[in-house]
């Protein structure tokens, strides 16, 4: 199945196609933004732009090249994600990846519409090891080769393992000459801080709702009901993958945000009974979001506190400088969990620290 | 598309395009044969993307046309027909039927289309090379690429074009090998220096006979081999190549003649009681004796020697036993000169009385001895 138009960005469409146009296309990009925009997207359709047999400008879609990015099978395209971690013998880790990110790649060509990466996946080191082995080599049939590496945070799995990320840095700081790296990432924070002075940054923003109707309209099957997809729109705030994935256990997340919060409210001892509650491990799954969403519910808080809206807001004795110490506090755990530390210290940590807030 | 052809020449086409057929591939349609009938007969394709192999096998076309089929199904289907002729129809861009006597088979294919462009290499001033010394140059230099990932040009041979000679280069960093061969015939537009994977070499050592004469063209990202209707293309990796000129010796002033075979199996002996994580043996040379000595702690130690003519002072060098095996099974002579100038200087082989218009050289880095 062929990917899906790319809906919305275009003033940021149009600019790229400009660089394209006057072949001015820096060689390592960053797109940041939200998640769900659609910033792997976008790489790809400026993979198809850089390689379009009538450009390098806009793709037209319709020339060979156009059509196997398209139908995810241009061989200079090279489309990298977080994956699991290869488990066999260190000398074949490369062959395997390959072959694990192959296979994800022929489920994207079958259902180009996918979530949110597993908690546990990420670029490990023989991924990129496989991205330096492609990058030695010249193009096969295009002027140029392209290396989209979606979620780059994850090249940096745990805080303490930065070999896949130095890796990375490696082919960033040489890069053959005619090869293009697009990375994109919803937190630039988490890429080293050498891997983000060797790309230039390019927002890209959340898009209107009326985008992200017409895409839930328009592109999955079976399509969204035009009262659905406007409702699911709104609440999506411009992220066509939230809108997507707009599930069934949305309410399950707020609760167990819920529920972080009431714990810090507590003594030490029904603290400690929570954390020891929580899962041990998968701190980049659903505690992640669960953390996200209780930094959600304060900065609502703290938002109807400012607007001075009466009523609906939980901790009206909390100092509005206080709730932000906490959201800090939240956030800060947040980058706990993306570098895969234990959940039940970062919730021992936090609800001590939430509690101590007055919160 | 229509044809007819033998089941001897469709067997004979599908056997030089099967090895570029990659056994597993994400893209689907790797995994196919791209046949093309054309008024000059049939036209078989197939590419791993690093590889690419073309040929053209005579056939009676009666309706030009192009298709995909599975490669692995259709190369059974033809080891397995009748003696006669092969008719094969396509109807529409994906199915095929194939018949031959009484047997009939119908295959499902993918669109011509989504097979990848193949490169264009114009071979309109050719390098020619006759197949032999080409597979001479690839047999004795390839062994020595790297297969380490960290530094992938080492994962490459250097091929150096020139109009008069060719020369292929590889190293992993501790050693190296290099040969010139002489052309017969001046040729090639310019001088190029290119780097080539190693399994595309083994490709074309394998597709080419010794008698074959093989004319070698370049584009920006690929090579072309090209003889009697069979076209071989790799991807080159991108380069330069490391200034391996630097590191090999002028001035090694220490010689030592040895009799190939006598010295490998000390070697092998040696490499018994030896380090497994280094090989790592000892190398005494002088007044006219080779002494092997191997000390390993926890395991034990080993001692051999063997005669040998040797010009210079005394010499004690370490070696890894590994890499002299190597460069010794790769000598085509059964004498062998190795030159020194210091137990940390770099280490030359060549061959003695060679009786070839090529030149052959190793080079072996020497390992530091723990006393």
């Amino acid at each position: 199945m062929p990917l899906h138009p790319v809906y919305g960005h275009e003033a940021l469409r149009a600019r790229l196609v400009g660089t394209l146009k006057a072949h001015k296309l820096p060689p390592a990009l960053l797109l940041l933004g939200p998640p769900g925009v659609g910033k792997q997207r976008l790489g790809l359709w400026l993979a198809a732009g850089l390689l379009c047999e009538s450009g390098p400008g806009e793709p037209c879609g319709t020339c060979h090249s156009c059509r196997l990015v398209d139908s995810l099978q241009h061989p200079d395209v090279h489309w990298s994600f977080p994956v699991a971690r290869p488990k066999g013998d260190e000398s074949k880790q490369v062959e395997e990846a390959e072959e694990t990110l192959g296979e994800a790649i022929a489920a994207r060509r079958e259902n180009p519409l996918y979530g949110r990466p597993d908690g546990l996946h990420a670029l490990f080191l023989p991924l990129v090891r496989l991205l330096h082995r492609q990058a030695m080599m010249r193009p096969v049939m295009g002027r140029v080769k392209v290396f989209l590496v979606g979620d780059a945070e994850r090249l940096v799995p745990q805080a303490s393992s930065q070999e896949a990320a130095n890796a990375m840095l490696k082919v960033l700081e040489e890069p053959p000459p005619d090869t293009h790296f697009i990375l994109t990432t919803t937190d630039s924070a988490a890429l080293l801080p050498t891997i983000r002075s060797r790309l230039v940054p390019l927002r890209v923003r959340r898009l209107p709702s009326a985008d992200v109707a017409r895409f839930l309209r328009e592109v999955p099957t079976p399509a969204v009901a035009a009262e659905e997809a406007e409702h699911r729109a709104e609440a999506a705030l411009g992220s066509i993958g939230d809108a997507l994935e707009q599930r069934e256990d949305a309410g399950d997340v707020a609760a167990a945000a819920e529920r972080l919060l009431e714990a810090a409210r507590r003594g030490p001892a029904a603290r400690y009974r929570y954390a020891l509650g929580v899962k041990s491990f998968g701190a980049r799954s659903d505690f992640t979001e669960t953390l996200g969403a209780a930094a959600e519910l304060l900065r609502d808080d703290l938002a109807q506190r400012l607007r001075g809206a009466a009523g609906g807001h939980t901790h009206a004795e909390v100092p509005a400088e206080r709730l932000v110490d906490a959201i800090r506090e939240l956030d800060r755990a947040k980058g706990w969990a993306r570098g895969n530390v234990n959940p039940q210290l970062i919730v021992a940590h936090l609800t001590r620290a939430l509690g101590e807030l007055g919160l | 598309m229509k044809f007819t052809i033998t089941r001897e020449k469709l067997q004979e086409g599908l056997l030089r395009v099967g090895p570029s057929i990659p056994a597993k591939t994400t893209l689907p349609v790797l995994s196919n044969i791209l046949i093309e009938a054309k008024k000059d007969g049939l036209h078989l394709s197939g590419t791993d993307l690093d590889i690419a192999v073309a040929t053209t096998v005579a056939a009676e076309v009666d309706e030009e046309g192009a298709i995909t089929l599975p490669a692995k199904k259709l190369t059974e289907i033809a080891r397995e027909l009748p003696a006669s002729p092969v008719r094969v129809t396509s109807a529409g861009e994906q199915r095929a039927q194939v018949e031959c006597g009484k047997s009939k088979f119908r295959l499902l294919g993918l669109p011509r289309d989504e097979f990848p462009s193949f490169p264009h290499v114009k071979f309109d001033t050719p390098w020619r090379i006759a197949a032999k010394d080409l597979h001479k140059l690839i047999s004795h230099v390839a062994f020595a690429t790297s297969t380490e990932e960290s530094r992938p040009i080492l994962n490459g041979v250097l091929w150096d074009l020139r109009k008069d000679r060719m020369r292929m280069v590889a190293t992993n960093g501790h050693r190296l090998a290099k040969m010139d061969v002489p052309l017969a015939e001046e040729g090639g537009a310019a001088q190029a220096e290119l780097i080539v994977p190693p399994k595309a070499l083994e490709q074309i050592r394998r597709l080419f006979a010794p008698d074959d004469l093989v004319e070698i063209a370049k584009s920006e990202n690929h090579l072309g081999f090209r003889s009697e209707g069979t076209q071989v293309f790799t991807r080159l990796i991108e380069g330069p190549y490391p200034n391996y000129e630097q590191v090999i010796p002028r001035e090694n002033d220490k010689f030592a003649t040895v009799d190939k075979i006598a010295m490998a199996s000390a070697l092998r002996r040696m490499s018994i009681v030896a380090s497994d994580q280094t090989h790592r043996i000892r190398l005494s040379f002088g007044g006219g004796t080779l002494k092997f000595s191997v000390q390993t702690p926890d395991l034990g130690e080993a001692q051999d020697e063997m005669a040998v003519t040797y010009e210079g002072d005394a010499l004690e060098i370490g070696f890894n036993a590994a890499y002299l095996l190597e460069i010794l099974k790769y000598m085509p002579t059964d004498e062998v000169r190795f030159t020194f100038k210091a137990p940390e200087r770099a280490t030359t082989a060549e061959p003695v009385g060679w009786d070839d218009a090529a030149s052959y050289m190793c080079l072996v880095m020497p390992l530091r001895l723990v006393d």
